[in-house]
Parts: C-alpha cells; sequence; structure tokens
C-alpha cells in the first residue's frame, strides 16, 4: 500500500512549479535588460536603418535673373542616361547571345541622342558597370530613350536625375554670367564666383520603407528648393542694348575685342556689362577659352586720355592749377635732356589756353607739364586713390588689377607719359569707377553687380548696397572736372558723344599699344571713351573700349568710341523716360523711337568676287547711309531728309568705290 | 479573521484587476501592432482592433457566466464528456473541412473570426485533469501513469496531441501535452515516472530531428539567429531588434517601425516584441508585474482551495494562462526555441481570449466556492485547525462538495 497522496503535497507539488515558472520569468527579465538596457542603443539604429531610407536628391541650381526678375540663367531637372554594360554581358551570356547586344542598343540610342553609333559601343564595349552614354539630355531625347526601352525592353540602362543650365537670352551678359561645367560646377562668371550659393544643393530626403518596400505617407520631410535665387543689378533692357551698340562698333570697326560697362555713378551698381568677343555660356566648350575672359575686368590696357581727367583731378586738388590757369601749348613738349618728347595728337600747338582747354581738347603737351609739376607721388598717389592698382571688389572672378608704377624707380619720362594715361594699365572697370568718383561728387564706389540673394523662403540672405571705398577727391574738384568733361561732348573733342538735349560730360581716348617689341612705333590702338549723363545729375556712366579698331585713320576714340556711346545711352535715355536738360532741338520720344528703327542698319554683303550687293537705303537718313556704306562705297546725296530713292538699285552687285546715289527728303 | 484571509487584498480582486488591466494594454498594443496591416490589407484600420474589444467582451461575459454556473457543474463527467466529445469533433472538423491558411488547419472560419479548437483542448485537458486526478486525491491516491484515471486522461491527451499535431501545429501540441505532464507532476506522479517520462521526450525529440533535419537547423538557428538575419533567422532577429530598439522608455505609442511588416505575426505571437519596442524595459516590466501578480492571485486561489479539483483547477488556469504567457515572452526575446503560443490577453485571437477568460472564470469560481463554504463554516461554527499540515496558518476545511 502506497502512502496517501495529500492535497497538502499536490499543492506543494504546485508551488515548485510556479517556482520555476517564475524562474522563468526572472530569465526574461534579465533577456529584457540585455536586450533592450545593454544592446537597446545598437538594436535602435538596426530598426531605424532598416526603415529609413536617405534619398540624396540633386536639386536644380539656383536661377539668376535680372534687376527686374527677367530670366538670365535657369536650371531644370533633366535626366542623364547610363549604361551598365556588366549587366547586359550577363544577360548575353544568358542568351548565349553573340555579343551584339551593346551594338544594338547603340544602333537604337544614336540616332535619338545625335551621338555616333560607334563612339556608343565603344565606350560600353569595355565592359565595368557605369558608361554615360548621355548627360542631361533635353526632355524630348528622354522620353524617346524611355519609348526606346519600353519597346525594346532594354535592360541596362538608366537614368540620374541631373541638374542642366539654361541660358535662356544665349550669349546676352554671357562674361558675367560664365557658365556651369559638368557635374554642375561653374565655370566661370558668376556662375563660378557664387557656385557655393547657387550650387545644386544636394537635399536628403528622408523616406521611410515598410518591410515590402512601400513607401511610407506621412512621414516625409522632403526638403526642396534649397537653392537661393540671385538678382543681378543689371537690367536686360540697358544690357542688350549695349550688346547691340558695341556688335555694331565691332562689325564696323573691325575691332579684335571690345568692352563696355553701363554703371549707375551714385551706386556702383553695374546696369550692363558687355565683352566682346563673347560665346554662347549654352555652348561654351564650341568657343575659345578666351572668348570666356571678361575684357571689363580682366584686360589690362592702356587708357590713354581717358585717364587725364585723373591726372586733371590731382592737379586740381593739389593746387597746381585751377580751371583758369593759362598755359603754353607749342605742339609738342621737350625738356632739356631731351628725355622727354610729348607731341598733341595733330602736333599742332594751340598756343596760350587755360586748363579747361587742356582737358577739352585733350591737349598732351600741358597735361605733361601738369604731370611733372605734380610729380611722381602725387600722380601714384592720385592713381591709387582713385582705385588704380587693385581689385574693384566686384563679385566677378578673374579680375585683373592693372599695372602701376613704383614711384622709386619712375623716370621723369614715365611721369610725363603716365599724364597722358600711358605707362599705366587698367581695366575698363577700373576706370569708370574712378570716372564715376568725379561724378558722383568725389566718392569712389565699390562696383558690385549682385543686387540680392533671396532664399526659398523669401529671405533676402544677401543684399549689394552703396559701399563707398575712398574720398580721393572733393567736391569742388570733383565738380570743375565734371564741368570740364561737358565741355569735352559739347566743343571738345568728344562731340560724336552729344546726345540733343542732354548734358554729358565725357572724355574720349585713343592708346596706342605696346608692341611686342616694347615701343609705340607703328602700334595699334585702343579707342575708348567714358562719359556720363546728364553731365548735372549723373544717372548713367558708361565706358567704351575698342581694342585695335582697323580703320586707317579711323581709330580714334572720338570717332570710334564716342558713337557707341551716343546710341546706346540715346536710347536707354528714351526708354527709361529721363528728361532731357533742355529742350532744345531736341527730337520727340516718337521720334526717337522711329530712329530706333531707322538704326536697324542693313548690312553690307561682299561677295566673294569683292562685289558689292546694294543694299537698300529708304528710310536712312544721311549719316545711315554713310555708316552702312562703310567707306566702301561713295556716297552722292541729292538734297536732305530720309532716302526714298537710290541708283543703282538695291541687290546689284556693283564693285568697290562705287558711287552710290541717294536723294533724300 | 476575514482580514487574515483576504491577506493581499482579495485574490478575486487581484485576478480581476490583473484581468481588466492586460485587456486595457492587449487593446492598446493589438491595435499598434496591426493598424498598418489591417490598414493595407483588411481595408479598415480598426479591423483587429474592433474584434479585440470585441472578444474582450465576450470573455467578460465568459467569466460571469462560469462564476454563475460554478466549476463543480462545468468539471461534473457527463458535462466534460460533452465537452470533450465536442473538442474532438471540431478538431476533425477542422482537418476534414478547415480552411488551409499557411498551409495548416487550424481554423474554423466564422467569417468574423477564426475559430481555433486546439485552444479550446488546452482548457479541456486541464479540466480533465482537474476533475478526475482531483478526484483520485479526494480518495488519497497519487497519480500513476499505468493506472486510471491517469491512463485514461493521458491517453486523451495524446489523441487531441495527435490531432492538433497533424493540422500541422506542433506547438499546440507541445503545449498540450505539456500542460498534461505538469498535471500528473501536480497530481502526485511518482518521481520515477517523472523520469521515464523526461527519458521519453528526449527519445521523441531525437526521433523527430532524426526524422526531420530541418528541426535541428531550426535548433541551431534559435541558438544564433543572426547567422542568418535575413533567411531562416529573420523572425528571430526581426524580433529582437523590435525589443531591443524600444530601450528603457520604448518608442511611444504606436510609433513602433516594426510593424511595417518587418516582424509577421505581430499582433498575435510577437505582441511581445513590439509591446516592448513601444514601451520599452518600463513597459515590459509593468506587463511582467501584471502577469506576476495574476500568478500570484491563481497560486492563492488554488493554496486555499480546500477541494483537491479546485485546487488543481486553479492550479491548472495559472499554468495555462500565466505559464503560457512566461513561455511566450521567453520565445520572444529567444530564450527558448519558437513555436506557436499566444501571449494570453495581449495577443490578438478570439479563441485564446475566451479561453482564458474562461479559465479565470473557473478559478475564480473555485475561490466563489470557497468563500462561500468558509462563510457557512464559520456560522456554525465548526472550523478545525490544523496547523500541522498548514505552515502559514491557514484554514483547510475539510468537507464534502458545497
Amino acid at each position: 500500500m502506497r502512502p496517501r497522496y495529500t492535497l497538502t503535497q499536490a499543492k506543494t507539488r504546485f508551488r515548485w512549479l510556479a517556482i520555476a515558472i517564475f524562474f522563468v520569468l526572472i530569465c526574461v527579465i534579465g533577456r529584457l535588460m540585455y536586450l533592450q538596457l545593454y544592446r537597446g542603443s545598437q538594436f535602435s539604429k538596426d530598426a531605424k536603418r532598416q526603415v529609413v531610407y536617405s534619398d540624396k536628391q540633386g536639386n536644380p541650381r539656383g536661377q539668376i535673373l535680372d534687376r527686374n526678375g527677367e530670366e538670365l540663367a535657369v536650371s531644370i531637372m533633366c535626366e542623364s542616361l547610363y549604361m551598365d554594360p556588366s549587366q547586359i554581358l550577363k544577360l548575353e551570356k544568358k542568351e548565349a547571345g553573340d555579343g551584339n547586344l551593346i551594338h544594338f542598343i547603340a544602333e537604337l540610342l544614336a540616332p535619338v541622342l545625335n551621338i555616333d553609333e560607334n563612339e556608343i559601343a565603344k565606350k560600353c564595349s569595355d565592359g565595368g558597370s557605369f558608361v554615360w552614354i548621355k548627360r542631361t539630355m533635353s526632355p524630348k531625347e528622354s522620353r524617346e530613350v524611355h519609348q526606346l526601352i519600353k519597346k525594346y525592353k532594354l535592360d541596362g540602362l538608366h537614368f540620374i536625375p541631373e541638374s542642366r543650365r539654361y541660358y535662356t537670352k544665349q550669349k546676352v551678359a554671357a562674361q558675367v554670367l560664365g557658365f556651369v561645367g559638368t557635374d554642375d560646377k561653374g565655370g566661370s562668371g558668376l556662375e563660378h564666383a557664387l557656385d557655393r550659393e547657387l550650387r545644386g544643393a544636394i537635399s536628403e530626403r528622408k523616406i521611410y520603407y515598410d518591410a515590402r518596400g512601400g513607401e511610407l505617407i506621412g512621414d516625409l520631410n522632403n526638403i526642396r528648393d534649397t537653392v537661393p535665387t540671385i538678382y543681378l543689378t543689371l537690367d536686360m533692357k540697358i544690357q542688350s542694348t549695349l550688346e547691340r551698340a558695341i556688335d555694331e562698333a565691332m562689325t564696323t570697326t573691325k575691332a579684335v575685342s571690345a568692352a563696355g560697362i553701363i554703371m549707375d555713378p551714385y551706386t556702383g551698381e553695374i546696369l550692363g556689362m558687355v565683352s566682346r568677343p563673347t560665346f554662347d555660356p549654352n555652348e561654351f566648350y564650341k568657343y575659345k577659352d578666351t572668348d570666356w575672359q571678361n575684357k571689363c575686368i580682366g584686360f589690362n590696357y592702356e587708357p590713354g586720355s581717358v585717364f587725364k581727367p585723373i591726372v586733371g583731378c590731382a592737379a586740381l586738388e593739389r593746387r597746381i592749377v585751377k580751371p583758369d590757369t593759362k598755359m603754353m601749348d607749342n605742339g609738342t613738349f621737350k625738356d632739356k635732356d631731351n628725355e622727354i618728347n610729348i607731341g598733341n595728337w595733330d602736333n599742332k600747338g594751340r598756343g596760350e589756353v587755360t586748363f579747361s582747354d587742356v582737358i577739352k581738347y585733350s591737349i598732351n603737351t600741358c597735361m605733361a607739364q601738369i604731370g611733372l609739376k605734380l610729380g611722381e607721388n602725387n600722380l601714384i598717389g592720385f592713381a591709387e586713390a582713385f582705385g588704380f592698382g587693385q581689385t574693384t571688389g566686384i563679385e566677378l572672378d578673374g579680375e585683373e588689377i592693372g599695372i602701376l608704377h613704383d614711384p622709386r624707380n619712375m623716370y621723369k619720362a614715365d611721369i610725363a607719359v603716365m599724364s597722358l594715361g600711358q605707362g599705366i594699365a587698367v581695366t575698363p572697370l577700373q576706370m569708370l569707377r574712378g570716372i564715376c568718383a568725379i561724378a558722383n561728387g568725389g566718392d569712389l564706389l565699390k562696383p558690385y553687380i549682385v543686387k540680392k540673394i533671396v532664399a526659398p523662403n523669401g529671405e533676402i540672405t544677401r543684399e549689394g548696397k552703396r559701399q563707398v571705398v575712398g574720398h580721393p577727391i572733393s567736391r569742388d574738384v570733383a565738380l570743375s572736372m565734371r564741368q570740364m568733361m561737358e565741355q569735352v561732348v559739347a566743343s571738345g573733342g568728344g562731340q560724336a558723344a552729344a546726345i540733343k538735349g542732354y548734358r554729358i560730360a565725357g572724355k574720349t581716348g585713343t592708346a596706342q599699344k605696346l608692341t611686342k617689341k616694347g615701343d609705340y612705333v607703328g602700334a595699334k590702338h585702343i579707342a575708348s571713351f567714358v562719359g556720363f549723363v546728364p553731365a548735372d545729375k549723373p544717372i548713367y556712366a558708361m565706358i567704351v573700349m575698342l581694342d585695335e579698331p582697323q580703320g586707317k585713320d579711323f581709330y580714334y576714340g572720338g570717332q570710334v568710341a564716342s558713337p557707341v556711346f551716343r546710341n546706346t545711352l540715346q536710347q536707354i535715355l528714351a526708354a527709361k523716360g529721363i528728361q532731357p536738360n533742355t529742350g532744345e532741338g531736341l527730337t520727340s520720344f516718337k521720334e526717337l523711337e522711329q530712329k530706333e528703327y531707322q538704326r536697324k542698319l542693313p548690312s553690307l554683303t561682299i561677295e566673294q568676287d569683292g562685289r558689292i550687293r546694294v543694299p537698300n537705303f529708304k528710310g536712312l537718313d544721311m549719316r545711315g547711309c554713310t555708316e552702312v556704306m562703310q567707306g566702301k562705297l561713295k556716297l552722292e546725296p541729292n538734297g536732305q531728309g530720309h532716302a526714298y530713292k537710290q541708283n543703282p538699285a538695291p541687290g546689284t552687285l556693283v564693285p568697290q568705290e562705287e558711287i552710290i546715289e541717294v536723294w533724300f527728303k | 479573521m476575514n482580514s487574515r484571509i483576504l491577506f493581499f487584498s482579495n485574490p478575486k480582486i487581484l485576478v480581476l484587476l490583473c484581468f481588466i488591466l492586460l485587456l486595457a494594454l492587449g487593446f492598446v498594443n493589438v491595435f499598434s501592432a496591426s493598424f498598418v496591416y489591417a490598414a493595407t490589407e483588411m481595408n479598415s484600420t480598426y479591423h483587429f482592433a474592433i474584434r479585440y474589444l470585441l472578444f474582450a467582451l465576450a470573455g467578460m461575459a465568459c467569466i460571469i457566466a462560469v462564476r454563475k454556473v460554478g466549476y463543480y457543474q462545468l468539471l461534473n463527467q457527463n458535462i466534460l464528456l460533452f465537452f470533450g466529445s465536442l473538442t474532438l469533433m471540431l478538431l476533425i472538423y477542422v482537418l476534414a473541412f478547415g480552411p488551409e491558411i499557411n498551409a495548416a488547419h487550424r481554423w474554423i472560419d466564422f467569417r468574423f473570426f477564426n475559430f481555433q479548437p486546439s485552444e479550446f483542448a488546452k482548457l479541456f485537458i486541464v479540466m480533465l485533469f482537474s476533475s478526475l486526478l482531483g478526484n483520485h486525491i479526494q480518495d488519497g491516491k497519487a497519480a500513476n501513469v499505468f493506472h486510471t484515471p491517469t491512463s485514461l486522461c493521458l491517453f486523451i491527451t495524446a489523441i487531441f496531441s495527435f490531432l492538433v499535431y497533424v493540422q500541422p501545429d506542433l506547438g499546440t501540441a507541445s503545449i498540450i501535452a505539456g500542460l498534461a505532464a505538469f498535471m500528473c507532476f501536480i497530481g502526485g506522479i511518482r518521481w520515477i515516472q517523472i523520469a521515464l517520462a523526461g527519458i521519453a521526450a528526449l527519445v521523441i525529440a531525437v526521433a523527430a530531428t532524426w526524422y526531420a533535419p530541418y528541426r535541428l537547423a531550426r535548433i541551431f538557428m534559435w541558438l544564433d539567429p543572426w547567422k542568418d538575419p535575413t533567411g531562416s533567422g529573420y523572425q528571430m532577429v526581426q524580433s529582437q531588434i523590435a525589443i531591443g530598439s524600444g530601450g528603457l522608455t520604448g518608442m511611444d505609442w504606436g510609433a513602433g517601425t516594426s510593424k511595417f511588416f518587418f516582424l509577421p505575426e505581430l499582433h498575435t505571437d510577437f505582441a511581445f516584441a513590439i509591446y516592448c519596442q513601444e514601451n520599452g524595459f518600463i513597459g515590459a516590466m509593468v506587463l511582467i508585474l501584471l502577469f506576476s501578480l495574476l500568478g500570484l492571485g491563481l497560486w492563492t486561489i488554488s493554496r486555499r482551495a480546500s477541494d483537491p479539483t479546485g485546487a488543481l483547477l486553479a492550479g491548472g488556469v495559472c499554468i495555462l494562462v500565466v505559464g503560457q504567457a512566461v513561455a511566450n515572452m521567453a520565445m520572444v526575446c529567444g530564450l527558448l526555441p519558437i513555436i506557436g503560443v499566444p501571449l494570453s490577453f495581449i495577443s490578438y485571437g478570439g479563441s485564446s481570449m475566451i479561453v482564458s477568460s474562461i479559465a479565470l472564470g473557473l478559478a475564480l469560481s473555485v475561490y466563489d466556492c470557497e468563500y462561500e463554504k468558509l462563510k457557512t463554516l464559520e456560522i456554525i461554527d465548526n472550523v478545525e485547525e490544523d496547523t500541522s499540515a498548514n505552515p502559514h496558518g491557514l484554514r483547510i476545511i475539510r468537507g464534502g462538495k458545497a
């Protein structure tokens, strides 16, 4: 007989069981401590990692607009096509293909992408897993490629979104804007200088995926529009007017290069900036790299007589002369040691003249005398005070600083030559800035071209402001120099720059270029004109520089550069509605507009055999006709007014120097 | 007197309180774990949450009904026979006509929810052993594997377990067998027989592994799931990531990431993983505390029961509800190999919820009867103090059924 099994015993056994279960529970707690507390952070990372994917997304590069919001450079997201040859080879192996799959694909792509078929095939035959086929395809191309892939079920072709730059105005302000190379990197100009701001920021988007690869909604912090928009101080109306005028000058003068800047003399804003030769930033790679250079800031040249107002200001400031100081002009100026031999441009002496006349007629002999009185230290000191020999500080890249003598190493001849604007090298922008200091009453400004940078949220992160960096001359000196410069245009050497009704101050310049031998014998020239309007309260200051105009005896600043100034500003003043100073002899806006229409001069086509096709002169005035003829045809005018009849008829082929009879009324 | 009986408050209140709190946690957790799946697959974000709520209400109703009827009524041999036959029929029906879900025939489709007869088999085993072994102990006899009624019980267990095993559902089959083993242990089975059973289990395990080598692979996988985190170890690894990423304080309600299809069976067997992810170590401790208190309450009921059937029943319920929960937690955190065991009240599942509720109802009914008995005995003032057999100084009431 077995012993009795009591309930108490059963309960004891149950207690042991309960203790065992409790022991397991303690183990669970221990395990939880290990998993959650000891390795918690590690597991947390794991858990996050398997849910969150950061999707790096390229944003289009920032826009560049003019001051009025007109688009100059915009970017859109395009697709770039690349091939994964290894994928294709793998596929071929599987299907025991004969190695023609790549050729087949290349054959399909070539006509769509306009790339040579063999080029594609060659690139891809080397294997690897990543070969660019075409970057930043146009929307049409990428659509067609997508269709091909769908149609032929192609493998191994993939797309990557990339930003593609478009310059909506093609060549306009090309050097200012610069261009964007591959990988969205700014190559030159503002694109390079402001690359950091403009760069299509890679925005990181966190995407939450579930385990099945589905994108989870509701938690997308999608950051787009991280790139700011840049507003320039450029005014497209002014810019394109300037572009046209410079282009015209380039054809008429056959200059090698040219530069033109229009600036607000009070603020230092660059309103227009043109450099020739130029390029199309959309296809920058098709042009020489020298064409990318901005001559306005990257070209050192000897300014010539344009520099005389600066020297004149120094003399006035040092009280060496007054506007009415009498001076002697003998046509040539030599010192005792024969070290210096300076002649006027026409080698004619004008006898006793005032200092005003010296500026007005650009008398070299008197300027040399003044320069020698000033001395090397004053000359260089003032040049530096006017900002020469240093960068202007504009936002653009590639600025030259010019060349200034060291005053300790200057001979008398150097001093004399420098007072004529030779023996010193400046950039067009430096020159214009120096003249602006005269125009605005003595403030040397830091020119700027970035008006504002606006963040996507509308916040202005950076704003261009008027910055005075020096006061080279007093207000009185500036005012009297302004008056003298007004005389230059009114009745001196710069009359071609005159615009009826407006008071214009300016100065012409014709500098000789140093030949390779280092002298000026048989030298080429640089013609320039700098001026501002209206003279009493300047709104626009402008410089025109033409490098090596090709005409015989047609290279003087007053001849070639002054008309550019006039043509440009006349249109701008009319377009901007700036009231003239006097109503005298003034044409109405309507007439100006008509004139502008007329100014679209017909071009002169020279056939291969040297004969000329006679253009239609109808509607042009006499000057217009001469401009069109460029001296290659001879005008025999009848009457006055606008042309209404001509002989020979338009389109006739005539030899050069033929006399064309035109009737005006 | 009363205050001593109601030591540690009242086991009834303890059990009911834990029950309600577990339902609350379970509801929130089921919703949080399932809403992604429900929204994408079931067209309703609240699909599982609403059903859980209804199951919980049904569970409460079951507790009330069972207490009203009384455990002794339900453990009546006729009722057991009926209940057992019904469960048997349903198990066979499931095998024959049940829809195939996940390559297994486990459920009967009731449109509104899937009914799982194997869950009821678990409860039935507990009830069967309690009833028969209880009466046996009443007679002063210990359970013996080779004699009735133990052998009969084990025979029935074997049939049920086998029927569940061929569904196939090895997990539930083992649970059924395990429950029977524990009941035998409490019922006084001799140590030599325990050892024999252990050896038999080992032999069966080795044979099963020999027969199907993938089981061995599974065991190795369990030992080091990180060997193949995307393949065979996937579920285990994801489970550990989910638990671990909760850290001390958790990811907040609803913020857990594993619910996005990373961890399968998230709202059912792996509910504990997402619970730990969202509530952290502190939350897990709260849950473990609740289950411990529930276990304490059930244990107290069992300990105080004067009726061997009642005592065995309360003990069995404790193993069924709390033991199973502990097993689930141990599996989810990688301490035990994974077999399909639900986490009582926290996992989503109608059958499990109703079975667990009925089980609690039975245990509470045991308490009710004991309380009634005590009251009656106190009135007639015929209470016998048996301190020798009761070192805790608690009253043991001898006598027939109330």
